[in-house]
C-alpha cells in the first residue's frame, strides 16, 4: 500500500466550465451572468482549506469491498475536498449562491482530476475510468469504508452516505502500465 | 488486420485518443506564415515525422496525416503526389504501434446556390484525394471542419467509393449556438449520418471543449454511430493565440467522455501536452453507454421534421397538373419561380416536388431547383425517372422522401440504390404486377411483398412510408377502404402517408371534404399527409387530430396567429421575400410596387433597407445562417437590377469606393465575397482584388482607384499579420484612408492594435463602412 499526500494547489475553474455546469451554454450567457460567475469563481478560488489524498493498492492488497472493482488491476482510492472554506462563504444573494455552488463543484472535480494526473505521473501508469460510491455497480454504502481509509481527513460520511463538507468527493481508478 | 478493422475492434474495448493540432505544430517547426501547410509539410517530412512522433509519445492512438487541405482544389496537379508523401510519413511514424489516418477538410469552394461550385465537381475533388490516400495505404478517414452537410456528404461518398471497407468519421463544426455555419443542428447531422455509410459522426474545431459537451450529448443520443469530438484549446485571444492549458482542456474533455464520445482528440491550439493530459484524465476506459434513440424523420441543411408526433404536412402545390403558371415555369427552366411557389407553402413540414412530364424538364433545371431548396422544409421527391431521382437526392441538404415506389422487383431495383447511397425514406404503394387491388387485405398483402423486396435490397422497413391509396370519391371509390388499409398498416407498425386531397377530385366543396377526410386519417395515426398547407383548416385539423389521438400534447398546439394570414401589403411581401431569399418573390413584389407608381428610391428606402436590416439582425442573433444570408443578398442583388433603371441619377451615385482583398497567404474568400455582395447592395463601388493578394498590390489598387477605404479579410491567425503590413504601407504612401479588417481570427482588439477598424460580419461591415464614409 502506498499513501500519497501531494500538496496540490486548488485549480481555478474557467468561466466556461462554471457556466456549462449550470446548464447555461457558455456562448449564451449575458454580461450580468458572466460577471456574477466571475465573482463566484473568485470567491471559490480564495478558499484555503482544500485537501486531497490517495491510497494506492496492489491487487492482493485490496480490501474485500474493493475486490470486485477493476478486479485484475491495482487501484487508487482518492479523496478530495474544498474543506470548510466553501461552507463558510458569506451569503451574497441567490445568484451568487447558485453560481458559487457551480464554481465549487467544478473546482472540486478539477481538484480530483489534478490528483489523478499527479498519480499518473508519480506511478508512470495510465488510469482507467474513475468510479465512485453510488456509480454503476459500486454500492453507495461503501462510502463509509472509503472515508475510513483517510483517517487524517476532516471529511465525514453521514448516515445517508452524504459527504461533509459538501464539496467533497471520492473516487477509485484502476491503473494500467503505460503501453501502446 | 487493416487499420479500419483494428480501429473498430479498439473502439469495442475503450475510448480512443486522436492527436491534436497540426498547423501550430508545423509553425513551431519553422513553417512560415501564409504557406500551404500540405505543400510545406511534404517538403519537410522530418519535421512532420517528429510532430507525429510527439503525438504518439503523448498517447495518441490515431495520428492524422497532414492532408486536411489535400484536395485538387488546393493542390492542383500535385494532389496525388503530395497526399502520397503525407500519408506515407504518417504511416511510417505510426510504425504499427498506432493508426495512421487521413484528415480531409472542405474544398474551400461553396456549392450552388451558396457558391458556384457543382456538387459533382466537389465529389470528384474528394474522390481524387481519397484515391491517392488509399493508394498510399490509408483506410481510416476523418472528415473535419465542414460547415455544409452537402459538402460533407460529397466527401463521405467519395471516400466510401474509394475505400469500401474504410473507417469514416464525418464531422461538422458547430458555433456556440449549437449550429453549423450553414445552420445544421447536431440532430440533423446525426440523422444524415445514420443513413450514410459512415462509422462515426462528430464535431471538431468549433468552440472550446465546454461548448462541445452538449453537442457530444446530442450526437450520442440521436445516433447509433460512434461519436468523435475534437475541440479547440478554448477560444483564441486578440492575437489569435489559444491559451487554454492542457489541464483545463483535459478537464472539460472528460465531460465529453461522460457525454458518450468514443473518439476524443484536439483541434486548433492543442499540442502533445494537451493530448497527454487528456489521456491521463479520461483514462483507459470503455465509452460511456448513452441511451440513444435515432430520430426518425427528414432533414434539410437547416431544418428537421420528425416522424412520430403530429402528422407531418407535405405541401402539394408544386405539381403542374392544373397549374399553367407552373407548367410554363418548368418548361422554360424558371427555377426561381418554382422555388418561390414552393416557399409560399409556409406551413409545410415537407415540400412535395412533382414536375409533371419529366421528359420536358430542361437540362440543369432540377439541379438548380433542388439545390435552391436545400434550406427550409425537407423535400419529398415526386419523380419517377431514376436519373432525375439521383440528381434530386444528390443536391438536397439532408434526408428526403422518394415518392414513390411500386411493389415490383423491377421498379424497386431501378430506384432504391439512390436511397441506399444518399439516404432517404420511400413511399411504398400497394401496387404489384397486377396493379392496385381493391380490398384492404389484398393491398396489405401486396405491400408486404414490396417490403420483402426492399429488404432483399438492404433497405429497412423503418424507412418506408406505406401509402393506403386515396381514390377520388367521384369515381365511386369508398374512403372506408383507405381508412381500413391504413389501420392494417398501423397495426403492423408501419409508417404511413397519403395524398389526402385526391379524395375530392371532381367534386364541389373540396376544402370541406378534404378537411373531413384528413381528420379521419390523422386520427387513425397517419404519419404524413400530402395536403394543401395554405388552407388554414389543414393545420388546425392536424393539430386537433393529433391531440385527440394522443400523439400530441395539448400544450404543443401552435397558436393560430394572425401572421398566418396572407399578407397583401406589397412592401411586407418584398421584405418577407428578401429575408427568405425568394428572388422571384422579391422581383415580383418590386414590379408590383413599380406598377403602382411607387418611386424606385422609396422601394429601396422602405423595402430593401429595412429587409437588409432585419436579415442582418436575424443573422447576428443566429436565427438565420450563412446560406440564408447569401440567398437574401442574392435576392437583393436581383431586386437592385430591377430597380436600377427607375432610380434617379443621384440615387445611383456610389456611396464610396472600397478596395477589398483577402491578404497574402490566405486563400479563404467566402467571407470576403459576402462582404462584397453586401457592400455593393448598399451602394458602394467595390474593387474586389480577390484572395492571396500581396500587400503592395492592395496599396497600388487603392491609389489607382482613388479608394475611400480599404477592406481586408483573413481567416487564419498566420495571415492576419499581413493586415498590419497593409496599414503600414498605406501610411508610408501618405494615404490617409480607413482600413476595415475582418475574418474568423480578427477581433476588435486586434483591429485597434494595428490601427484599423473592426468590420465584424458582412452586415456589420456595411454599417461600419457607411458610418466611416458617409457620417
Amino acid at each position: 500500500m502506498k499513501r500519497l499526500k501531494p500538496s496540490l494547489p486548488l485549480p481555478v475553474p474557467s468561466l466556461n466550465q462554471v457556466l456549462a455546469r449550470t446548464g447555461c451554454p457558455p456562448g449564451r450567457a449575458g454580461e450580468e451572468i458572466q460577471g456574477a460567475a466571475l465573482e463566484a469563481i473568485s470567491s471559490v478560488s480564495a478558499i484555503t482549506t482544500a485537501w486531497c489524498e490517495a491510497v494506492f493498492l496492489e491487487v492482493q492488497e485490496k480490501p474485500d469491498f474493493l475486490k470486485g472493482v477493476f478486479p485484475d488491476l491495482p487501484v487508487a482510492v482518492m479523496a478530495a475536498t474544498l474543506g470548510e472554506g466553501y461552507d463558510s462563504l458569506p451569503a451574497r444573494g441567490e445568484l451568487h449562491a447558485f453560481l458559487a455552488d457551480a464554481a465549487a463543484s467544478a473546482a472540486v472535480e478539477a481538484f480530483m482530476r489534478r490528483l489523478q494526473m499527479h498519480l499518473s505521473e508519480a506511478l508512470d501508469m495510465m488510469p482507467t475510468e474513475r468510479v465512485a460510491p453510488g456509480y454503476g455497480s459500486m454500492p453507495l454504502a461503501v462510502q463509509r469504508e472509503i472515508i475510513g481509509m483517510f483517517p487524517a481527513s476532516r471529511i465525514r460520511c453521514t448516515e445517508s452516505f452524504m459527504l461533509s463538507p459538501v464539496k467533497s468527493m471520492t473516487g477509485v481508478t484502476g491503473w494500467i502500465q503505460q503501453q501502446h | 488486420m487493416d487499420s479500419a478493422a483494428a480501429l473498430r475492434e479498439l473502439l469495442q474495448q475503450r475510448i480512443v485518443f486522436l492527436d491534436g493540432a497540426m498547423g501550430t505544430m508545423l509553425m513551431r517547426h519553422g513553417m512560415p506564415a501564409g504557406v500551404s501547410p500540405e505543400i510545406w509539410a511534404s517538403e519537410h517530412t522530418d519535421a512532420l515525422g517528429s510532430i507525429h512522433r510527439a503525438y504518439l509519445d503523448a498517447g495518441s492512438d490515431i495520428i492524422l496525416a497532414c492532408t486536411f487541405g489535400g484536395t485538387p482544389f488546393h493542390l492542383g496537379e500535385r494532389c496525388r503526389d503530395i497526399n502520397h508523401v503525407l500519408a506515407e510519413t504518417a504511416l511510417s511514424a505510426a510504425g504499427g504501434r498506432a493508426i495512421a489516418a487521413a484528415s480531409i477538410g472542405p474544398t474551400g469552394k461553396l456549392i450552388y446556390p451558396v457558391g458556384d461550385a457543382l456538387w459533382e465537381d466537389i465529389y470528384r475533388g474528394f474522390r481524387e484525394q481519397a484515391d491517392a490516400l488509399v493508394e498510399a495505404g490509408i483506410s481510416v478517414f476523418f472528415l473535419e471542419t465542414f460547415t455544409d452537410p452537402r459538402q460533407l456528404k460529397a466527401a463521405a461518398l467519395a471516400v466510401r467509393d474509394a475505400c469500401p471497407g474504410g473507417f469514416i468519421s464525418a464531422h461538422l463544426t458547430f458555433a456556440d449556438n449549437g449550429r453549423s455555419g450553414a445552420g445544421t443542428s447536431p440532430t440533423a447531422l446525426a440523422m444524415l449520418c445514420e443513413q450514410l455509410q459512415v462509422d462515426a459522426v462528430g464535431a471538431n474545431c468549433s468552440t472550446g471543449p465546454e461548448g462541445l459537451i452538449p453537442v457530444a450529448g446530442q450526437l450520442a443520443a440521436a445516433s447509433s454511430r460512434h461519436v468523435t469530438i475534437e475541440p479547440n484549446a478554448g477560444l483564441p485571444d486578440s492575437r489569435g493565440n489559444y491559451t487554454m492549458t492542457p489541464e483545463l482542456f483535459a478537464g472539460a474533455a472528460e465531460d465529453i467522455a461522460w457525454a458518450g464520445a468514443s473518439i476524443i482528440g484536439g483541434c486548433c491550439g492543442t499540442t502533445p501536452e494537451h493530448i497527454a493530459a487528456l489521456r491521463k484524465t479520461v483514462g483507459i476506459r470503455p465509452r460511456e453507454r448513452v441511451e440513444h434513440a435515432p430520430v426518425p424523420g427528414f432533414s434539410s441543411v437547416d431544418r428537421v421534421a420528425s416522424l412520430g408526433g403530429a402528422m407531418l404536412k407535405v405541401g402539394e402545390s408544386i405539381n403542374p397538373t392544373g397549374r399553367k403558371d407552373l407548367k410554363k415555369a418548368i418548361r422554360s427552366g424558371d427555377h426561381e419561380y418554382v422555388i418561390g411557389a414552393a416557399r409560399h407553402q409556409e406551413g409545410a413540414d415537407l415540400l412535395d416536388i412533382n414536375l409533371g412530364l419529366e421528359r420536358l424538364v430542361p437540362d440543369g433545371f432540377l439541379h438548380r431547383l433542388i439545390a435552391g431548396l436545400c434550406t427550409g422544409a425537407p423535400l419529398s421527391i415526386d419523380l419517377s425517372d431514376p436519373e432525375l431521382i439521383e440528381i434530386a437526392f444528390r443536391e438536397m441538404g439532408g434526408i428526403g422522401l422518394l415518392n414513390s415506389l411500386m411493389c415490383t422487383e423491377e421498379h424497386i431495383a431501378a430506384r432504391v440504390p439512390v436511397l441506399l447511397r444518399h439516404g432517404g425514406y420511400a413511399v411504398l404503394l400497394p401496387i404489384g404486377e397486377k396493379g392496385l387491388p381493391d380490398r384492404p387485405e389484398e393491398r396489405f398483402a401486396v405491400l408486404g411483398r414490396g417490403l420483402a423486396i426492399l429488404e432483399e435490397h438492404g433497405f429497412p422497413r423503418h424507412r418506408v412510408l406505406a401509402d393506403p391509396i386515396v381514390k377520388a370519391l367521384a369515381t365511386g371509390a369508398s374512403p372506408g377502404d383507405t381508412i381500413e388499409t391504413l389501420r392494417l398498416y398501423k397495426s403492423a407498425g408501419l409508417l404511413s402517408i397519403a395524398g389526402v386531397s385526391n379524395v375530392s377530385h371532381g367534386l364541389p366543396g373540396r376544402a370541406g371534404i378534404n378537411g373531413g377526410f384528413l381528420s379521419l386519417l390523422a386520427y387513425q395515426g397517419l404519419d404524413a399527409g400530402i395536403v394543401n398547407v395554405n388552407d388554414r383548416l389543414t393545420g388546425q385539423i392536424t393539430a386537433g387530430a393529433g391531440v385527440l389521438s394522443g400523439r400530441v400534447d395539448p400544450g404543443d398546439i401552435p397558436l393560430d396567429e394572425e401572421e398566418m394570414a396572407l399578407e397583401e401589403n406589397h412592401f411586407a411581401n418584398l421584405e418577407k421575400a428578401l429575408i427568405t431569399g425568394n428572388t422571384a418573390g422579391a422581383v415580383r413584389a418590386s414590379e408590383t410596387l413599380l406598377l403602382e407608381k411607387v418611386p424606385g428610391e422609396d422601394i429601396v428606402k422602405n423595402g430593401l433597407a429595412p429587409a437588409m436590416d432585419r436579415l442582418g439582425h436575424l443573422y447576428a442573433v443566429r436565427k438565420l445562417f450563412l446560406p440564408h444570408l447569401i440567398a437574401g443578398a442574392e435576392a437583393a442583388r436581383a431586386l437592385m437590377s430591377v430597380l436600377e433603371p427607375h432610380l434617379a441619377a443621384g440615387a445611383r451615385e456610389s456611396a464610396g469606393t472600397i478596395v477589398l482583398a483577402t491578404v497574402r497567404g490566405d486563400i479563404h474568400d467566402i467571407g470576403k465575397n459576402l462582404v462584397a455582395l453586401f457592400l455593393r447592395n448598399a451602394g458602394f463601388r467595390v474593387v474586389d482584388l480577390g484572395k492571396d493578394i500581396d500587400s503592395r498590390k492592395i496599396v497600388e489598387a487603392a491609389r489607382e482607384h482613388h479608394a475611400d477605404m480599404v477592406a481586408l479579410s483573413a481567416l487564419m491567425s498566420t495571415t492576419a499579420a499581413r493586415m498590419e503590413e497593409v496599414v503600414r504601407l498605406l501610411g508610408e504612401h501618405s494615404m490617409q484612408i480607413p482600413v476595415m479588417v475582418g475574418g474568423a481570427v480578427v477581433t476588435r482588439e486586434f483591429a485597434s492594435e494595428i490601427g484599423a477598424v473592426y468590420g465584424g460580419d458582412a452586415y456589420s461591415a456595411v454599417e461600419t463602412a457607411a458610418k466611416l464614409l458617409n457620417p
